[in-house]
């Protein structure tokens, strides 16, 4: 096989004849999303049914329908947006954020050595503090409202980039640096034409988990004090007793953080097409 | 002209790699370095590249000192070294200043990739491309702003036999067409004879030159004349004998 490629390939080789792809087989994609759909359906519909028999206790454990009932009322009176929109305001902000200035810094340490020697230690040091714990120090210095919450989300998407965007260029083939040494390239063009284009895909798995975060933080956020957003949602439910909000709020949190990361994913596929790896095939 | 003039070098790590070089390589010709591994071929041609800094003597082009790498100096290296993340085009036009306008660099990588025989792989990502293809578009990429000095580290080395003789070929070819300096780092002698105006052998440790060789053979050469052989057997016997590579 591997011999009547090769074959294949030299009698195409002076580029007259159609290029060799390396075409891997293809999953038809439709019936992968829907196989992903078995799981949650199937324990929804098991969910329903423990309910409708009584196993289940309703006021804490309220089936399905019953939190769709709870969500549609809260959007029919546009309480529903709001939350959402405010949520979503957030974690958009905070990630912009931690992920512009990780971008920076993973990209200057990661290609000055001196720099790193000189930043690093203190990146780590900072990052060995759990996240939550500035909630205390950024309220008293920005207040209760939007900047703390902003912040500690940042702060929270933060580490993920820096840390793979610094790994990432720091791992770049000395060979290709050597070619751009060839061709003159200045420290700046060097960053930008080689060492952050061949780091991309280290950046963009950092991106992935530093949304993550962005979604996990924005609950801390609003858990600590906020008059809108899902996490002001499930502290109502708590409050009121009412878990059909608490599991409503869970789920969207499920649902926009999937959502996220896939338009993340889909967005940036073709930036990294040019990969020749195991997982690039699709 | 490119002349080494007492070049050594010497690694952080206390290897001499290369003791008191001299050699000039006239302008227009050919050269080929040969040697057994580890006697300095490569470092020889990183040295010319200005990828590495002779720890003494000097390096001239035309009379005036190198110091790293120079714009009259295209490198194709043993590997093809292409970007992935770009097409073949954009990897040629990598070759090029990005003073000259957008078009006029489009314009010259195509004509490069045509000159190699790649003009219907543009657009074609280096996953994409066989091992000959991808040599060919490093050496577009090389080739491209048409330096005066061409440096090659055994560019054809990791490709089977039909392969390389056909890249061969091509090489003098392009080379015809400006006659650039070149200079080609090998461990085969076939190669050696078949390209060279002049076959320069290093050995020992550190690397020094042992023996120098006209090649006077008129072009385009063919290995099976008894002429081309008797070449080859003095380069043998130039050699040092500890392990040749290309007997």
């Amino acid at each position: 096989m591997a011999a009547a490629l090769e074959r294949l390939a030299r009698s195409t080789d002076r580029g007259d004849g159609p290029v060799l792809a390396r075409s891997a087989p293809r999953a038809p994609r439709v019936p992968a999303a829907l196989l992903g759909l078995v799981l949650p359906v199937g324990l929804a519909l098991l969910w329903e049914l423990a309910a409708a028999r009584g196993w289940i206790t309703r006021r804490l454990l309220p089936p399905p329908t019953a939190i769709a009932v709870q969500l549609h009322e809260l959007a029919l009176t546009g309480e529903l947006a709001r939350h959402l929109e405010a949520t979503l305001r957030r974690v958009a902000l905070g990630f912009a954020l931690g992920v512009g200035a990780a971008t920076l810094l993973g990209a200057a340490t990661g290609t000055f050595e001196p720099l790193r020697r000189l930043l690093d230690p203190t990146v780590q040091a900072l990052r060995a503090i759990p996240s939550i714990a500035w909630v205390p120090l950024f309220v008293l210095w920005f207040g209760i409202f939007e900047t703390p919450k902003v912040l500690l989300i940042a702060v929270g998407a933060f580490f993920p980039v820096y840390l793979a965007l610094e790994a990432g260029i720091r791992g770049v083939d000395r060979k290709l640096v050597e070619v751009g040494r060839v061709y003159h390239l200045g420290p700046l063009s060097m960053i930008g034409r080689i060492l952050l284009p061949a780091a991309l895909p280290a950046w963009l798995t950092g991106v992935r988990g530093g949304l993550g975060l962005a979604w996990m933080f924005v609950i801390a956020a609003e858990l600590m004090g906020a008059s809108e957003g899902l996490g002001y949602l499930l502290v109502d439910g708590q409050m009121s007793g009412n878990a059909a909000i608490i599991l409503g709020a869970l789920l969207l949190f499920a649902v926009l953080g999937k959502a996220s990361d896939a338009l993340l994913v889909a967005s940036t596929r073709r930036l990294v097409a040019w990969q020749d790896s195991f997982g690039a095939g699709g | 002209m490119l002349e080494l003039l007492g070049v050594a070098k010497r690694y952080p790590n206390g290897h001499l790699a290369l003791d008191s070089l001299d050699l000039a390589l006239p302008a227009g010709r050919i050269t080929v370095v040969i040697g057994p591994s580890g006697c300095g071929k490569s470092t020889l041609l990183r040295l010319l590249a200005g990828l590495e800094a002779p720890s003494a003597g000097r390096i001239l082009l035309d009379g005036e000192e190198l110091h790293g790498p120079s714009p009259a100096i295209g490198v194709v290296f043993q590997e093809p070294r292409l970007f992935p993340w770009l097409d073949v085009l954009h990897n040629v036009a990598f070759g090029l200043s990005r003073r000259l306008p957008r078009r006029e660099r489009r314009e010259l990588a195509l004509r490069a990739c045509d000159r190699v025989g790649l003009g219907a792989a543009v657009a074609a990502l280096p996953k994409q491309l066989s091992g000959g293809m991808a040599q060919r578009a490093a050496l577009a990429r090389a080739l491209v702003a048409r330096p005066p000095v061409l440096l090659l580290d055994e560019p054809f080395s990791a490709l089977d036999a039909i392969l390389r003789a056909q890249l061969q070929a091509e090489l003098l070819r392009l080379w015809g067409e400006d006659r650039p300096t070149l200079l080609l780092v090998t461990h085969d002698l076939d190669e050696a004879v078949l390209l060279a105006d002049e076959v320069v052998v290093l050995g020992g440790h550190p690397g020094r030159i042992v023996s120098r060789l006209e090649i006077t053979l008129p072009r385009p050469r063919e290995p099976q004349r008894p002429a081309f052989q008797m070449l080859r057997a003095r380069l043998l016997s130039a050699l040092p004998s500890d392990n040749l590579q290309a007997a």
